[in-house]
């Protein structure tokens, strides 16, 4: 099973060493130096860990969130509460419930609550957030960062209000911090590497391809939402557990922008991005720090005190990162997907998937036979403007219909319709008797629709494999189950070899396969292709009628095919059904629908007749 | 007009397109085919500035390699991008507008374009997503033409149109043809790009493989079949 993975054991062990070593490295300086450096180290890996956190929501989902520092003071007050003194907790904070007041927990088990808490209120925090649109999410966060800002500086008698809280007990140590934020890197790493993690990065590379794969947007970003409000959480309960004091503005707008800088720097789609930007921003900020406050530069110049250097400094770092190195640091990728980390032999690049890996034939989910796909009546306008006049369609189990008319005849919109993206003003769509308007495109997924776009919608910054593997993984299928599937497909459309590369990277022609490729991933019944030959030459054409004529047999579906180039469109199709202006105006078997008038007229134009004569 | 010396493109590290020369001459029409991945979009968009490559590119006495698209564009090389790429929340008359160079020419030039493309002046209120598929390539076309290029180049502009608004397309291309516009284009159906040019370039895995003339290609059947994969 060697060829059924998305990398090889050594460049998935390099992706996590790297940063735990970075992490090692960074402690040992600590523990070793000054208390006051070891002050320093320990408050770096805190906040090292609430980047990681930003990391798992922003780098996988693509959305920025501002709002993941109110979860790291949901998690800070939580963990001094749990922690506080008695004597100091009837000082400080007379109206907390006395259960808490009484927790007096350990650094571990408080530490431990504080990310449950953090987790459970980025849940219901994200529940009606995660809603809106990905251009609202940036801002709706934000708002909630002011509300928990808010509510902690004025619950005067719970949180202590705006002079906050001292007296926490400070059993932070370096070693601690360490291990919590190698912890960190380890779960974000297996969050980014399973079959929820890998559905989020599809949202993220194109929102409507993951939908058409039956991804839930809004469940996936809620649930890295939730891990990244837990990791947060945790960061937040070891720093307060590090400083021993609070204040509601301990975790706002300033530490908002250094985490986002460190992410953004780093590389935000990689938690090896996460890890050195958060090492290298808050090494250059101590640095600068110590200039600004009036050092000396390696003994010789003397500069005097420049209030706003560290802040200048971190403004100019981003601004150079932004133009010079858009994807940060790391490129975007993992440590051990550094090509030059790859050429020193450390690391390998994932080999093209073995041939005949895959169990053959083996679906990645099992589907019950069903009857046929039906639209009734299906009526659209845009504007006033009649898209689909009172259309019927009808397709059988393991049946290829075509689908033509000329551009404009409303084709693709009823394949939007058919698929959920589009709601029709009328009509209905039924799929083995049972009523299918109103289901969303990913419901419809699962219910066993699978389309291709006109246009191709790679995820592009995954590789080939991944891209197909998603598919099964839209289903719910496990990260090996989904391989040996994707594997499987790629195979038969001759695409294994190219499948190592990011999608982005593939011509047009192999991008258009490879979605293809997607939706039969996910065990269709029906199969909706809209214009898969587009940007194909001749020869590739009959590759995929080839391929397309075995679909039927090989993967149990019916296939719906819009197509203009006629010499795909008649060797497959048994019926096909021409479309004019909304309207169906014909249908029939190949010969019949090309013989006719009318179809000739409107569509096919006379020098096609032409060409046939010939 | 157009000259390409020994132009390499490559994409993380990875170079699909291995030392192409080529020249277009003005007047000239000449047609790039050859399969999927051959390089024919990559040499293009290296061309208009859109894909790092090394070589160079000249355009009349200019150089174009380094020089950002947008300046490419303001020296007369006109580009109908694969996917046609029209301004769809625009209206057809605004994208036929942001096309032309100066405001003050625009009016009679724009006059001139829309009376080749009656079906444009019909819609000219419209939203430009509105149009079919084969009308915003006409579309795509006419913004190109309103910036009076000296070249004109076309990423397969039959690409998802009906056989019959092929037809349109090509009847449209051989007028601008007839009336002396430079143009280099891409296609995937080789016959009829072969019969539409005065010279075609059949290229594979980044190189060029063949060139002629059409009749020379027409008759040069191990091109057609090792390339294409047409039976002669």
């Amino acid at each position: 099973m060697s060829g059924e993975r998305f990398r090889t054991r050594q460049s998935a062990a390099a992706s996590l060493l790297i940063p735990l070593l970075l992490i090692a490295i960074t402690a040992l300086i600590g523990a070793n130096g000054t208390p006051s450096l070891q002050d320093t180290v320990t408050a770096i890996l805190c906040n090292l860990i609430i980047v990681i956190g930003l990391q798992v929501y922003v780098g996988n989902s693509g959305v920025y969130s501002f709002g993941q520092l109110g979860f790291a003071t949901a998690g800070a007050y939580a963990a001094a509460f749990l922690t506080l003194p008695a004597a100091f907790a009837l000082l400080q904070t007379p109206s907390l419930p006395h259960f808490i007041v009484d927790a007096h927990l350990g650094a571990l088990p408080s530490t431990l609550i504080a990310a449950a808490f953090s987790a459970l209120l980025a849940v219901v925090v994200g529940l009606p957030l995660m809603r809106t649109s990905t251009l609202a999410i940036p801002i709706s966060t934000f708002a909630f960062l002011i509300v928990v800002y808010d509510v902690v500086a004025n619950w005067d008698r719970v949180t202590g209000g705006s002079s906050g809280l001292v007296n926490i007990p400070t059993t932070t140590s370096v070693e601690s911090a360490a291990l919590w934020a190698g912890a960190a890197v380890v779960l974000a790493l297996a969050y980014k590497w399973s079959a929820s993690g890998y559905r989020l990065q599809a949202t993220r590379e194109d929102e409507v391809a993951a939908r058409s794969i039956g991804v839930g947007v809004m469940r996936e970003r809620l649930i890295a939402f939730g891990l990244s409000g837990a990791l947060c959480g945790i960061g937040g309960a070891l720093a307060v557990h590090q400083s021993g004091v609070l204040n509601p503005a301990t975790f706002y707008f300033g530490a908002t922008v250094t985490t986002m800088t460190m992410l953004v720097v780093g590389g935000a789609r990689s938690v090896f991005g996460a890890v050195i930007g958060a090492i290298a921003i808050a090494t250059v900020n101590e640095l600068l720090r110590s200039v600004e406050n009036g050092a000396s530069l390696f003994g010789a110049i003397s500069i005097g005190e420049a209030p706003g250097l560290a802040a200048i400094g971190l403004g100019l770092i981003l601004l150079a990162t932004m133009i010079a190195m858009p994807s940060g640091l790391s490129g975007g990728r993992e440590a051990g997907e550094l090509t030059w980390l790859q050429r020193l032999g450390l690391s390998a690049p994932a080999p093209p998937p073995a041939r005949g890996a895959a169990a053959a034939g083996e679906p990645a989910i099992d589907r019950p036979p069903g009857g046929a796909l039906r639209a009734e009546g299906i009526s659209l306008a845009f504007a006033g403007l009649r898209v689909l006049d009172d259309v019927d369609l009808g397709l059988e189990r393991g049946e290829v219909l075509g689908l033509i008319g000329p551009n404009g005849a409303g084709k693709t919109t009823l394949v939007n319709v058919l698929s959920g993206f589009q709601a029709p003003d009328s009509g209905t769509v039924s799929l083995d008797g049972a009523d299918l308007i109103g289901r969303s495109p990913a419901r419809l997924a699962h219910d066993g629709l699978g389309r291709t776009f006109q246009t191709a919608l790679p995820f592009p910054d995954l590789s080939g494999l991944e891209n197909v593997a998603v598919g099964a993984m839209g289903m719910g299928a496990g990260r090996r189950r989904a391989l040996a599937t994707a594997a499987d497909v790629l195979d038969r459309l001759d695409l294994l070899e190219q499948a190592r590369l990011p999608a982005g990277a593939l011509p047009a022609g192999s991008q258009r396969l490879l979605g293809i490729a997607r939706a039969l991933a996910i065990g269709p019944r029906y199969l909706l292709l809209d214009e898969p030959a587009a940007g194909l030459n001749e020869a590739e054409c009959s590759q995929l009628v080839t391929f397309l004529r075995n679909v039927p047999n090989d993967f149990g579906c019916g296939i719906l095919l819009i197509e203009h180039d006629m010499s795909i469109v008649m060797p497959l199709c048994s019926r096909v059904q021409v479309l004019d202006d909304g309207m169906t105006i014909r249908i029939g078997t190949p010969q019949e629908v090309q013989a006719d008038p009318a179809v000739v007229e409107s569509y096919l134009g006379s020098s096609f007749l032409a060409a046939v004569d010939a | 007009m157009l000259e390409l010396r020994d132009v390499r493109v490559s994409y993380s590290g990875i170079e699909v397109v291995h030392g192409v020369d080529l020249g277009v001459g003005r007047g000239e029409v000449v047609g790039m085919i050859g399969p999927n991945g051959a390089g024919k979009s990559s040499i293009l968009r290296s061309i208009c500035g859109l894909a790092p490559s090394s070589g160079r590119v000249t355009f009349g006495d200019r150089v174009l390699t380094g020089l950002p698209p947008e300046q490419i564009a303001r020296l007369g090389l006109a580009l109908v991008p694969e996917g046609r790429h029209i301004f769809k929340t625009l209206t057809v008359a605004e994208n036929l507008r942001l096309g032309a160079r100066q405001e003050t020419e625009a009016v009679e030039l724009m006059e001139r374009t829309l009376s080749r493309f009656p079906i444009l002046r019909e819609r000219a209120g419209q939203r430009a997503d509105r149009l079919s598929g084969g009308e915003q390539q006409q579309l795509a076309i006419a913004r190109a033409l309103l910036g009076r290029p000296k070249l004109l180049v076309l990423d397969e502009p039959s690409l998802g149109l009906a056989p019959k608004m092929i037809d349109v397309i090509y009847e449209l291309l051989g007028e601008l043809r007839e009336e002396g516009v430079t143009m280099l284009l891409v296609e995937q159906n080789a016959a009829r790009t072969i019969d539409f040019c005065d010279r075609c370039l059949v290229l594979s895995t980044g190189r060029v493989r063949a060139q002629g003339s059409r009749g020379e290609l027409q008759s040069n059947h191990d091109v057609l079949r090792a390339y294409l994969g047409r039976q002669p």
